[in-house]
């Protein structure tokens, strides 16, 4: 299902932070939604993948919704949900598109890629 | 003056979010900024249903507010939205009798802004006490 901007947080764009956090907000939510369709796929209430992970329900409720941080989804607790889903953590960094970066961070990137 | 029974938020909660937005391009406190974006994302949240209802939307208070406990009718939420630091906002929410959310007062904490709390903790005492004052406006 697809967000639909509110008149709130349409006034809210422009603020200094707030529309790439915005962006942030919604992948997190779409990874939170993943996590909830696994643990359906699997019969689990948001109650039993808690107890199960050492965790409270709202801590997964909190993930599902997409929170992170404080209150929410760090990498610690994801690596105690995730084999209980039968998933496992990939941790992999990738250089942004190019478009995307500076000349001198190209640059700085292609000499890194080298040493690799 | 009561709200319309489609009202997404309270008007001083909307004043109170354009304030704390104000803070952040007058400081550039980036952190109440982040902090106000996960409050906005969880809020667009709520409302995008189909159609422009709240109801089958794609989350609900209980996913990612806690409930306040003795809270009925109207039941309350409160939530910390933090920036990436220590900084963020504390929001109030009511969900009434029908289960509609309404935001109803938002705190900013540990900010620049003149009338910010010091803390998380006092931030929620604040904020929920401007909640149960406007839900008398529901």
């Amino acid at each position: 299902m697809s967000i639909k901007q509110t008149e709130l947080t349409r006034r809210l764009s422009g603020t200094p932070g707030f529309d790439e956090g915005y962006e942030q907000a919604l992948r997190r939510q779409e990874f939170g939604e993943r996590l909830r369709k696994y643990r359906e796929a699997l019969g689990l209430a948001q109650s039993e993948l808690a107890v199960r992970a050492g965790l409270d329900q709202g801590d997964v409720s909190r993930f599902e919704a997409g929170k992170w941080g404080k209150r929410g989804l760090s990498f610690e607790k994801l690596e105690k949900i995730l084999p209980i889903l039968g998933l496992q953590l990939e941790h992999s960094i990738r250089p942004l598109p190019e478009q995307a970066v500076s000349k001198e961070m190209q640059q700085h990137l292609r000499a890194l890629s080298s040493l690799l | 003056m009561p709200l319309r029974a489609d009202e997404q938020q309270h008007p001083q909660a909307f004043r109170e979010c354009m304030e704390i937005a104000d803070d952040v391009r007058r400081f550039n406190s980036l952190e109440h900024g982040h902090a106000l974006s996960s409050l906005g994302a969880a809020f667009d949240s709520l409302f995008s249903g189909p159609g422009k209802s709240w109801a089958g939307a794609k989350s609900r208070l209980g996913d990612f507010c806690s409930h306040v406990p003795g809270t009925s009718n109207p039941r309350f939420f409160l939530e910390p939205f933090y920036g990436n630091g220590n900084e963020g906002v504390v929001a109030a929410f009511c969900e009434t009798a029908a289960g509609r959310p309404v935001l109803l007062s938002v705190v900013a904490f540990i900010g620049p802004g003149p009338s910010d709390a010091p803390n998380s903790a006092a931030a929620r005492v604040l904020a929920l006490r401007r909640a149960r004052q406007r839900a008398r406006d529901l």
